[in-house]
């Protein structure tokens, strides 16, 4: 850690109003940074506050039901958090840059898809129409849409998923933004295209010095195009590690569990395909949370201990945190 | 994948439907007579231009009345009157309906509820004696009853826009527009209102509709402008004479009956051409 990262995010703690008063975490102290360059893969379960980590960095929490509760979201040295809001507005999308689920309705069926690659351009920077016009083409020809000139006076609906989702990056990437999130960029799509848009996410990313936040469940895109993995599991980071330290020696046991519920195509000694093990229960919901370690009603390495305190995120190497009891204790399970 | 835009087939819906172009042919009459009226009948409509009670397809194409006015010209000056009014009128409603549906839909919250408090209270107000009531008090000028119309009007469509304001907010593109640092105006004028115009379309032309026969109804019952020669009026003037002469009341009563008809059948049409959830 040091000036060299872009966004570098400090006990986040971001709540939800439940009843009059009521104020519970769906983002509870997480700490993340982000350097040029690097991707930050963000995993875990629907419903384990991944979305609304990345919202709240984009400070576009849902008002009045939620608030922010304490930390820092430093951008190139300054603290997001402090800002008021109309300097917000002038670094979304600026600086900070925020692609989509659904590529289907994340464009506005009404409007040429290059209309709305010029207005993200002219949103931010003062230039005239023709020069917005050619450098909106520019993008087209950047995030790999062929025939850009006839693409441009299209409606998204002339366009395939595929496409759309480029259209969707070029908007995104319109004022070159130095840290981009992606929450779930491709779940929506099949996975031929979902690998065309994640290698051009990892080809724009080098060419342009961005960082970028990766948010999804699917680990067989974490494995191939992440630096760093952060697995959330009820609002709180439970383990961050090196992508290749984390498929190898996963610490905590929620990610091991993650790790054994991935389908493998190996067949077992009796030549019957292995039952997929999963993990058994749901994430609990987040304002019901008691005392204790939110995984141990599903861990089967829980002891007495899991259930009174909460694991601190303690270092176990160089680069890798995790918040387990059974992991830290001399002779545990690392 | 054809590469004729939405707004071209929408076009092309339309005047696929009989009714439309019935319809717009009927308006385009209308229209023709507005025009042409200073042409026609030069002398006005309150001229005396010949015998009273004449009866129609004689001297004059619609007879006259018992001061011996041309009625052809009293529906030729008339449909002036309704055009304007109706056009006037709902233009006033579907500024202020969008305006005060748009800030509640886009901001929700306590704005929404004091802005829709205030929409439900002119709701309770029974929309035609209201519109007698305010003319009563302000006096029968023809500003004072596009006025009327348009208070006791506009808050159905405030609702209407509101609750599609809403519908579009919480799609995923307005999110990425937010996303994008975009301004709250830039939003609504940019994103939002062009993908909520097919609805205020097709309620304003419906609205027009009803505005004529408000300003009808305001000047049978005596409420219109004395100085302006309306089918309202002259089905007001004409009713004590209805036994004995019955073009009077009879051919301004088909005069709206026709507008009226021709805009519903085009705002209908626009209705299934605009519409979303009847296009195919």
């Amino acid at each position: 850690m040091g000036s060299e990262k872009l966004l570098s995010v400090h006990k986040l703690r971001t709540e939800f109003r439940s009843g009059r008063t009521n104020w519970f975490p769906v983002v509870n102290e997480v700490d993340l940074d982000v350097g040029p360059g690097e991707t930050l893969a963000v995993v875990g379960e629907s419903g384990c506050g991944k979305s609304m980590l990345a919202r709240s960095i984009m400070r576009l929490l849902p008002y009045p039901a939620a608030r922010y509760a304490g930390g820092q979201i430093n951008l190139d040295g300054r603290d997001l958090m402090r800002l008021p809001e109309a300097e917000m507005r002038r670094i979304r999308g600026k600086d900070v840059s925020m692609i989509f689920q659904e590529p289907m309705t994340s464009l506005n069926p009404l409007m040429t898809v290059g209309r709305q690659v010029v207005e993200s351009i002219l949103e931010h920077e003062r230039c005239t129409a023709a020069e917005a016009n050619r450098r909106a083409l520019d993008l087209f020809e950047l995030v790999g849409i062929p025939e850009a000139p006839r693409r441009f006076d299209q409606y998204p609906h002339h366009l395939s998923g595929g496409m759309r989702q480029r259209i969707v990056i070029a908007i995104a990437l319109a004022c070159r933004p130095k840290v981009l999130i992606a929450d779930e960029p491709t779940t929506a799509l099949d996975v031929t295209i979902q690998a065309q848009v994640l290698e051009l996410i990892d080809r724009l990313k080098k060419d342009l010095g961005m960082g970028v936040i990766l948010i999804t469940h699917d680990l067989g895109v974490v494995a191939e195009w992440a630096q760093r993995v952060m697995v959330m599991y009820a609002g709180r980071k439970v383990e961050e590690a090196d992508a290749e330290t984390f498929f190898r020696f996963p610490a905590h046991p929620y990610s091991r569990a993650l790790l054994a519920s991935v389908p493998q195509p190996d067949v077992s000694s009796d030549g019957w395909p292995e039952v997929l093990p999963e993990i058994p229960g749901t994430v609990p919901p987040m304002d019901k949370l008691g005392p204790g370690c939110a995984f141990a009603a599903r861990c089967r390495s829980a002891s007495n201990e899991c259930s009174v305190a909460t694991p601190p995120l303690t270092s176990i190497n160089k680069t890798g945190w995790v918040a387990c009891f059974q992991v830290n204790h001399p002779g545990g399970l690392a | 994948m054809s590469s004729i835009p939405s707004s071209g087939s929408a076009m092309g819906r339309f005047w696929r439907n009989p009714g439309a172009v019935i319809g717009m042919l009927i308006l385009a009459g209308v229209m023709a007579l507005v025009v042409a009226a200073p042409v026609l009948y030069p002398e006005g409509p309150f001229e005396m231009a010949g015998r009273p009670f004449l009866k129609p397809f004689g001297d004059y194409l619609f007879g006259t009345d018992m001061l011996g006015r041309d009625i052809a010209a009293g529906i030729v000056y008339g449909a002036r009157i309704s055009l304007l009014v109706g056009v006037v009128a709902t233009l006033v409603i579907v500024i202020l309906g969008t305006v005060i549906g748009g800030i509640a839909g886009y901001y929700g919250g306590r704005i929404d509820t004091v802005l829709m408090r205030i929409t439900e209270f002119f709701q309770t107000i029974p929309t035609f004696i209201g519109a007698i009531v305010i003319v009563a008090v302000l006096g029968p000028a023809l500003g004072n009853v596009i006025g009327a119309i348009a208070i006791v009007s506009w808050a159905p469509l405030a609702r209407l826009v509101r609750a599609e304001v809403i519908s579009i907010k919480n799609r995923e593109f307005v999110h990425a527009c937010v996303a994008l640092g975009m301004s709250d105006f830039r939003i609504f004028m940019v994103q939002i209102l062009p993908n909520v115009m097919s609805t205020i379309i097709v309620a304003g032309s419906l609205m027009v509709a009803t505005a004529i026969l408000f300003e009808s109804g305001l000047s049978f019952l005596g409420l219109g402008d004395p100085n302006i020669m309306t089918w309202g009026f002259m089905i007001g003037a004409g009713r004590s004479a209805i036994r004995t002469a019955w073009w009077m009341v009879t051919i301004p009563g088909i005069a709206i009956l026709m507008t009226v008809l021709a805009i519903n059948l085009v705002g209908d049409a626009l209705n299934e051409a605009l519409n979303p959830r009847l296009r195919q």
